[in-house]
């Protein structure tokens, strides 16, 4: 995902559905985040 | 979004606490320095034992929001960690160089502040009331 600064609509409105719906469609079961 | 995709996350957290801010499915807590979350360099051991522990999360958790702690400990104290690199990373060096003054002077703020209010609650109510007021928190 990377740096996203403090205006958050890239990540709403694009980042975050694409990956969503990238895990989606290869049936991923669970996501395990971890900030470094 | 993932979540809202139907894909259950758990987030293996440095800074738990940060969760009440931002909003978290499920915490795992680690106290592990920025950029280990998982465990030291070419420590597989750990760092095994550490994604099983999150991963066991997704067994146990049972409501929305909850933290668990891991049990895993550093092995060295901050003060002798020898792990950073000798040139610091871009953030790190805009940190050491503009953002330490202002921590400080926000903890030396509330530093202030936590003197102020202790000497009121040990002053008598009469002297109190002449004292000059505690400075307002910093933001």
């Amino acid at each position: 995902m990377g740096y996203q600064g403090s205006d958050t609509k890239v990540l709403e409105t694009q980042s975050a559905p694409e990956i969503a719906a990238a895990m989606r469609s290869e049936e991923v079961d669970l996501a395990l985040l971890a900030p470094v | 979004m993932i979540e809202a995709a139907g894909i259950p996350t758990v987030t293996l957290n440095i800074i738990w606490a940060y969760h009440r801010i931002v909003g978290m499915p499920r915490v795992a807590a680690i106290e592990h320095p920025f950029g280990r979350p998982y465990g030291g360099v070419g420590g597989a051991e750990t760092q095994r034992a550490v994604l099983r522990a999150a991963l066991h999360m997704f067994e146990t958790a049972r409501e929305p929001g909850q933290v668990e702690h891991l049990p895993f400990v550093w092995p060295e104290p901050p003060a002798e960690t020898r792990w950073h690199p000798a040139e610091p990373s871009p953030i790190i060096a805009w940190i050491k160089q503009r953002a330490k003054p202002q921590w400080r002077s926000h903890a030396s703020g509330l530093r202030a502040r936590r003197i102020c209010a202790r000497q009121a609650e040990l002053t008598p109510a009469r002297a109190r009331s002449k004292a000059p007021a505690c400075p307002d928190a910093p933001m």
